[in-house]
């Protein structure tokens, strides 16, 4: 009986895989066409606002060569998967740097904010989405899901500039834009304290953002819950509330909540980049921004390129986790 | 409260149709001037500007209303488009040979896993788009989430024996679609059309707010960009009001009127009234 399971989620484990690395071709296959597709001659867009002037003859050819663009479009392309596959991302026209030695040090903020972000929303939205299922049917249910949709309904740069204005601007609370205090001469604990109080407006624009989503699935699958016969046992046994929470309601609602993940990375991961932006602090965002404002296509696409394979990995080891849980029942 | 609240829906949609058409028709007739520098900038509110005015002395709440046409006539364009892609590639796929037909839905499950307000940033970054480019590109990655839902609903309306009936008489696979198979698709289609346009505006304003649209085409994303570099100056909440609030208001609604359509489509599909 094992064996027919087991080769089924081989099966399925394969098909997965061999999705994610379509999904990248995809990907890479856009990023490679985009700049070829356009009318004219690439060069002339990727220089086209350079400050330099128009460069011809002899330099234009070495600039076609450092930036892969000789040589007919199939060998452009092979390549091109070879200079990825060895991490190479291009060089930065402003920086004059390789874009991963832009990205690497300030990927570690980005994945502060993301990771500290995915954990918070994930208990934050599961208790909440409990406490509103819990509520169903019964007095303040409307205004409850009523804050649920408003909140759901704002965009993550607009919560980011309205947490701004309330507690950075107006009340004063906490610091506005940046990762640390610059110049700080803060070491150890106080440094650390400084740059948990810069995380904290990010990351609730963040959290809120991704909470609300999750809070909608969890009271959903409480609301099934609730009318299954072991909730009315439990009920009249007297189990206290924290225990009917946490050891009957939670336990049913997991799988939705792990379903998402796949979901809540890859809308924190395009939200950071908002949220960043908003409060200046210092990741992958401000990179991007950065080289959308300076027309630095290499930084721009080598970041959303790197971003765009996180999420496709996550989401795989997501699905095959949620694959071996579905097999073990 | 149900009846009241089913008016209040059909009420609220109303006034969106009704301002997209008014919208289209306004935009296509005649672009907007962008508003005129008219005032001193950086007003503050007062009675010739409700809202004060920006760097360039622009009223912040006409421009924020100048924007509206634009960005619901682009959010229904691109939803209508990617509709009309899925609904096409989901007929389709059930009614191709079953082998052909699996092939596309693992297709469409390639481009469900790429992350598509990234890859519309990745694209846009090259092409600066101005609303028509837009409109395709938000189309091109919008119309995959659909295509599940309406394979399941037309395989459903294959199998059903009015549609097995109409094509024991001699009817064609075209005739069959089209008289058949997709008119009672129409309520889910609606719902799909509003959500879509949701997202759409969503996508579009991120879009305009990091900078990657053509600046010429005023979105309420890129009057939040503007607004930027003078945050930590406690005025600029007059700068953002007008577009934030038309922004959140706008997805809002059609959130609200998505998810009412949504249990209308539910129960004319004979689902029962009673989801949570």
């Amino acid at each position: 009986m094992s064996m027919p399971v087991a080769s089924a989620l081989t099966r399925r484990t394969i098909v997965r895989c061999i999705e994610t690395l379509l999904a990248l071709f995809v990907l890479i296959g856009l990023n490679f066409v985009a700049v070829r597709a356009l009318p004219g001659d690439p060069l002339g867009v990727l220089f086209a606002d350079a400050t330099l002037a128009a460069p011809t003859g002899e330099a234009r050819d070495q600039l076609r060569q450092m930036y892969g663009l000789d040589g007919g479009l199939m060998d452009q392309f092979v390549r091109y998967l070879g200079h990825l596959a060895e991490g190479d991302l291009g060089v930065s026209a402003v920086h004059g740097l390789p874009v991963l030695d832009l990205i690497l040090p300030v990927a570690p903020w980005t994945l502060l904010l993301v990771g500290t972000a995915t954990v918070l929303s994930v208990l934050l939205g599961t208790a909440g989405g409990i406490e509103v299922g819990l509520r169903h049917g019964r007095r303040g249910n409307a205004t409850l899901l009523a804050v649920l949709t408003v909140a759901d309904s704002i965009p993550p740069f607009v919560k980011a500039i309205v947490l701004l204005f309330v507690f950075a601007l107006g009340l004063n609370l906490l610091p506005a834009s940046g990762a640390m205090t610059q110049f700080s001469e803060a070491r150890g604990l106080a440094r650390l304290g400084d740059i948990a109080l810069h995380a904290v407006l990010p990351l609730s624009a963040l959290v809120l953002h991704e909470t609300t989503k999750i809070a909608y699935l969890t009271r959903a699958s409480t609301i099934t819950v609730l009318s299954r016969p072991f909730m009315t046992m439990a009920r009249a046994k007297g189990v206290s509330p924290l225990r009917l929470r946490s050891a009957y309601v939670a336990p049913s609602t997991l799988a939705t909540v792990v379903a998402r993940t796949a979901a809540l990375f890859s809308g924190l991961v395009s939200g950071v980049l908002f949220v960043e932006i908003v409060f200046a602090y210092p990741g992958l965002g401000m990179l991007v921004a950065e080289g959308i404002t300076s027309r630095d296509y290499a930084v721009v696409q080598g970041v959303l390129l790197i971003l765009g394979v996180t999420i496709l990995t996550v989401n795989l080891i997501a699905d095959l986790v949620i694959l071996r849980l579905a097999a073990r029942g | 409260m149900e009846t009241r609240s089913r008016g209040l829906a059909v009420a609220g949609a109303g006034v969106i149709i009704a301002a997209m058409i008014a919208g289209m028709v306004w935009g296509l007739a005649a672009p907007l001037p962008d508003v005129p520098m008219a005032a001193a900038p950086l007003l503050p509110p007062g009675p010739d500007h409700w809202l004060g005015t920006n760097q360039l002395g622009q009223d912040n709440l006409l421009r924020a209303l100048a924007a509206t046409p634009g960005t619901l006539a682009l959010g229904l364009a691109a939803s209508v488009i990617a509709l009309v892609l899925s609904t096409v590639y989901g007929v389709l796929s059930v009614t191709a040979p079953p082998v052909l037909g699996r092939v596309m839905m693992r297709a469409i499950d390639v481009l469900l896993a790429l992350p598509s307000l990234l890859v519309a940033m990745l694209v846009a970054s090259y092409v600066r788009p101005g609303p028509g480019v837009l409109v395709l590109l938000l189309a091109g990655l919008g119309w995959p989430p659909d295509v599940r839902v309406v394979a399941a609903l037309a395989r459903r309306e294959v199998a059903r024996d009015s549609t097995r009936f109409a094509r024991v008489f001699g009817g064609g696979p075209v005739y069959l679609m089209v008289h058949h198979v997709v008119p009672r698709m129409v309520p889910v289609l609606i719902a799909l059309a509003v959500q879509g346009t949701r997202q759409t505006i969503i996508h579009a304003s991120a879009l305009a707010f990091v900078g990657l649209t053509d600046p010429s085409f005023p979105t309420w994303g890129g009057m939040l960009a503007e607004a930027l570099p003078r945050l930590h100056e406690p005025t600029a909440i007059w700068q953002v009001a007008a577009p934030a609030l038309a922004l959140c208001g706008t997805i809002l609604a059609l959130g609200l009127a998505g998810t009412r359509l949504e249990s209308w489509a539910h129960r004319s599909l004979g689902g029962s009234d009673d989801r949570g």
